[in-house]
């Protein structure tokens, strides 16, 4: 038998929050909109500075990699996706979901493809880039393409996994 | 799905103004946009770290929080930071409401989150309407906190999901399917349906 001990907790937020006074919810969307347009140049730098960052250290990736070798560009491609609402990145945060996607398989034992890891770096990079002139169904479709590897990789997975029963 | 039945609206009130936010994020000069997003819901003066280890100091160290929204990504412990506090004695904030900020989530990922004693997990790109109709979540969230050897956090039996994983289970109607570990990305609604259902209507 297992000791369960149940408290029946009110978070005193749910208080504060009904006080008299505070902002409407139109009110708060609004000022939220206009603190976050004075980020949108710093996110967009940001996202490039960290787009520069992933190159560096793809040019001195051992091959083939090791999962520790990988946690970087996960975290970092999961920066880009945090940015990309604000800086106007939509695209690019997209295809940096893909790249964590592969990222995460290949850091649980997934088979390395050093292709689907540059491809996916470079349209990171190029949809970051200020002078992408890509109209928006070019991108979806380099977007669509990302996806499409990735579930490569799931579908090469469940092959693999076929072969082994 | 949950995210369906409860929206916003824009009349609702919201007061944040006293409530003690604590955001643990990912440092990262000039976008500085977690925070942004907060004093734009009202809170005069969030509490950030960049690291764990702090940020569960001044969780211990007595000054009551209202809420904690917890980057997936921060110093690579996030997880570790929620189940830690949830283990702590340090009241009230072990009870604190905490949301998790997670660009990458898989199913895998969200129950991680829900398993170490997360309230909610929202997705990236942040969506500031999102974020705060979870807020308002947190405040209807009726469930109780549990603690059980190797968990503490608000009880996760919401909905009948079938049994633990790797049991076949009882009932002519069970299904055993495990977790995959790298499945889809899930949606905000997938997420919400996993972690909680959703409250009665809580705004003012």
């Amino acid at each position: 038998m297992i000791a369960v001990l149940k408290r029946r907790v009110r978070p005193r937020l749910a208080k504060l929050a009904r006080l008299p006074g505070g902002k409407t919810v139109g009110a708060i969307q609004a000022e939220v909109e206009a603190r976050l347009e004075h980020l949108r140049d710093s996110c967009f730098a940001e996202a490039r500075q960290t787009v520069a960052r992933m190159s560096e250290l793809a040019v001195r990736l051992p091959e083939p990699p090791a999962p520790d070798d990988l946690r970087p560009f996960y975290i970092l491609c999961s920066e880009i996706v945090g940015l990309a609402g604000v800086a106007d990145l939509a695209h690019a945060g997209r295809a940096a979901l893909s790249f964590c996607r592969l990222l995460d398989g290949w850091m649980s034992g997934k088979p390395w493809r050093p292709a689907s890891f540059h491809v996916h770096l470079t349209a990171v990079a190029l949809l970051c880039r200020p002078d992408c002139a890509l109209e928006p169904s070019a991108r979806d479709r380099i977007v669509d393409g990302l996806d499409g590897v990735v579930r490569h990789h799931g579908s090469e997975l469940q092959a693999l996994r076929h072969v082994d029963t | 799905m949950p995210g369906a039945e409860f929206k916003l609206d824009k009349d609702d009130r919201i007061n944040l103004e006293q409530a003690t936010v604590m955001l643990l994020e990912v440092p990262k000069p000039g976008t500085d946009l977690l925070a942004q997003v907060f004093y734009g819901y009202g809170v005069r003066q969030p509490v950030r770290w960049h690291e764990v280890d702090k940020a569960l100091a001044f969780a211990q160290s007595g000054e009551p929080l209202d809420l904690i929204v917890c980057d997936a990504d921060v110093d690579g412990q996030a997880y570790d930071f929620i189940r830690r506090l949830r283990a702590s004695d340090a009241e009230p904030n072990r009870f604190c409401p905490v949301i998790v900020l997670s660009g990458h989530t898989p199913r895998s990922q969200v129950a991680r989150a829900r398993d170490c004693g997360a309230n909610f997990v929202v997705t990236k790109p942040l969506s500031p309407l999102v974020l705060l109709e979870r807020i308002f979540w947190v405040c209807a969230d009726r469930r109780t906190f549990v603690e059980l050897p190797g968990y503490a956090g608000p009880d996760r039996r919401f909905q009948f999901v079938g049994p633990p994983r790797g049991a076949t289970g009882r009932r002519s109607g069970d299904n055993a399917t495990a977790d995959e570990a790298d499945g889809p990305n899930l949606s905000q609604d997938e997420i919400d349906d996993f972690m909680c259902s959703p409250p009665a209507r809580a705004a003012s």
